[in-house]
């Protein structure tokens, strides 16, 4: 009888020692996981204007990680949270690079379309210029293909405009899409005009 | 435009510039009358070339002009 008492209070005496560890443990991991998920945000937030433009795929991942590593320290799940908040801390610089490569990538190419699209402008206006003082249309050139010439020239200076606006406003990204639209219509205005169409409009 | 037109050389992928090589029994009014369909414009291709014409009158075959 004694021993089987014995016996119970013994279990039981385990049963509370492992609970205790675990909440020993548990509360050990609180302090960490809730620095490592600081530490993952303040590298996220870092880095996330740049990255938002440049890599917005990357950058969602990014949040998307941060907050599971939230939701698990608030499960109280600490162990998981703080390696989850670690991979995103290591992911955000990782990220800042792809965002930094694309940037320079971007900023490469409007530079290059700042440079050349202005003298295509200039050419195309100049010929629709003297075309439209013309008393006679030149062969394969007629009224309505001068008319679509100068109004595409119209859309490609308003469409450049808005390109170097964007630019301006620190919208690279923008600024190339409304740039290789300006290229595309500056080609067919060309083409329209029977004029040799730069090798940088081609493609 | 056509044959005897082209893209000046050198690599500036950008270059819009648009270019007549100068043919045979050539002057700068049928030219200006080939691109514009008016002779009478031939003073805007002699003013684009000013470097290299003194004389509208005086263009030599093979002769390189802008056609602006």
């Amino acid at each position: 009888m004694i021993e089987r008492w014995q016996a119970s209070v013994m279990r039981a005496f385990v049963g509370i020692l492992v609970g205790a560890l675990t909440v020993a443990g548990c509360a050990t991991d609180k302090g960490p996981a809730q620095a490592a998920i600081a530490a993952a945000e303040t590298a996220v937030n870092s880095i996330l204007a740049d990255a938002s433009k440049y890599v917005p795929d990357q950058a969602r991942g990014l949040q998307a990680g941060l907050t599971a590593a939230k939701e698990k320290f608030t499960k109280g799940d600490y162990a998981a949270a703080s390696t989850e908040a670690k991979a995103v801390a290591d992911k955000a610089s990782q990220v800042a690079a792809a965002a930094s490569v694309r940037k320079a990538e971007l900023t490469k190419s409007w530079e290059s379309l700042n440079a050349g699209m202005p003298r295509v402008v200039e050419s195309i206006k100049s010929r629709v210029d003297i075309l439209s003082q013309s008393k006679k249309l030149p062969a394969n050139m007629t009224a309505d293909k001068l008319a679509a010439a100068k109004s595409g020239l119209g859309e490609i200076t308003q469409q450049w405009t808005a390109a170097t606006e964007a630019y301006k406003g620190g919208d690279l990204a923008e600024a190339i899409a409304k740039g290789t639209g300006v290229k595309a219509k500056a080609a067919e205005v060309m083409t329209t005009l029977g004029m040799t169409v730069p090798d940088a409009l081609k493609g | 435009m056509e044959n005897k037109s082209q893209q000046g050389g050198g690599a500036d992928e950008w270059d819009a510039t648009q270019w007549h090589v100068v043919q045979k029994g050539e002057t700068l009014s049928k030219i200006a009358q080939q691109y514009y369909g008016d002779a009478s414009l031939y003073p805007k291709i002699f003013e684009a070339n000013r470097d290299v014409l003194k004389d509208p009158n005086m263009i030599r075959v093979g002769q390189k002009l802008r056609v602006p």
